[in-house]
């Protein structure tokens, strides 16, 4: 498990204790992003597997820095959960079985499978459903879920993000990244929760420039990946 | 404008975001920072196209002659590039000094901790 935590000092016991009965088998990497209220003290103080970035990397940095953890420590499978709280922990089993079988070589949990849960504010919706259109028109594949941070990958997935992940709004250029070099991406549907504690990352004004950007940053995607995409 | 210029100019754009995107490619630029690089691309496009709106502009904002108008503002475009490029690498200052006191510390742990390993 990977988790990224920026100020997530209210949320991030409860996180991994809820990991721990869910998936006791896994190991957890808790990745604080120079976190400036108390998270670092809840980590020592609860003496739970931590890195400390030394400077504010962003979601980006700080998720790579834990594919990176994965690779150097031989880990076969890899989960990203949020620090906050707002993803189920109860559909790992299933992530990790899909990944075993060599099902698929990625997992996302999606809100938009089965609509049910926490769905996001319309706004976020018509952005997300836009970009999985972007998506679709550059790799494909139609993946619904396009900036769901629960994600599981094999050791294909961790050799390539470890190496490779946008620091800013990374979530559906990875999408893209892996489609390009003709990875296997699986949906599953999860329901999601709304944050309890601390603050999102994500604002209203910085809406439409994260728009801007993540559609650039795809069709560059597709423009520098080109010759290494394999046809399904 | 004469129709020789629109063609030079709008050939210059298009040359102009070739290169971007060939060093977008190459990673020589990181997109985050390349994006007002390219609005300024799109912006003089329209411009070229539609000359007639520097001369409004121009009129609007009292200067004769409109090239001096475009001058004014790619001049004053410049600026606010140099400017918001003077604050990211006062930013990237400081995150460096914070690494180099970071490793420094690291480095002084890891070596007391070999002083200990070395006493038993």
């Amino acid at each position: 498990m990977i988790i990224p935590a920026y100020n997530e000092q209210d949320s991030i016991l409860g996180v991994i204790e809820k990991l721990k009965k869910d998936c006791p088998s896994a190991d957890y990497v808790i990745v604080n992003d120079c976190s400036v209220d108390h998270t670092l003290s809840v980590l020592q103080n609860n003496r739970l597997n931590h890195i400390n970035l030394p400077i504010n990397l962003g979601i980006g940095g700080g998720v790579q820095t834990g594919y990176m953890y994965a690779l150097e420590k031989g880990y076969d499978i890899a989960i990203q959960v949020d620090g906050d709280g707002q993803h189920d922990t109860s559909y790992l089993n299933t992530m990790i079985q899909l990944l075993d079988n060599g099902e698929t070589d990625i997992v996302i949990g999606s809100r938009f499978v089965d609509r049910e849960g926490f769905l996001s504010s319309p706004f976020r919706r018509l952005g997300i459903s836009f970009l999985s259109s972007v998506i679709k028109f550059v790799t494909g594949r139609r993946i619904l879920d396009v900036t769901s941070g629960l994600r599981a990958v094999n050791r294909r997935g961790i050799d390539l993000y470890s190496k490779e992940y946008s620091t800013d709004y990374p979530e559906p250029e990875a999408i893209v990244l892996a489609a390009l070099k003709g990875y296997k991406i699986a949906e599953i549907p999860v329901c999601m929760k709304e944050r309890e504690h601390g603050q999102s990352s994500i604002n209203k004004k910085g809406a439409v420039y994260y728009m801007i950007k993540v559609t650039l940053a795809i069709f560059l995607c597709r423009f520098t990946h080109k010759k290494e995409r394999n046809i399904l | 404008m004469t129709k020789i210029l629109s063609v030079v100019l709008l050939l210059s754009i298009v040359c102009y975001f070739g290169i971007i995107f060939s060093l977008l490619k190459k990673r020589v630029l990181l997109l985050k920072y390349t994006l007002l690089w390219l609005a300024v691309g799109i912006g003089l496009l329209i411009l070229v196209l539609f000359p007639r709106g520097m001369y409004f502009i121009s009129g609007l904002v009292g200067i004769e002659t409109p090239v001096n108008c475009l001058f004014l503002f790619m001049i004053a475009f410049l600026f606010i590039i140099a400017m918001s490029m003077t604050a990211i690498i006062s930013k990237q200052s400081e995150r460096i000094k914070k690494l180099t006191q970071q490793i420094a510390i690291l480095d002084k742990r890891l070596r007391d901790m070999e002083e200990k390993v070395g006493e038993t």
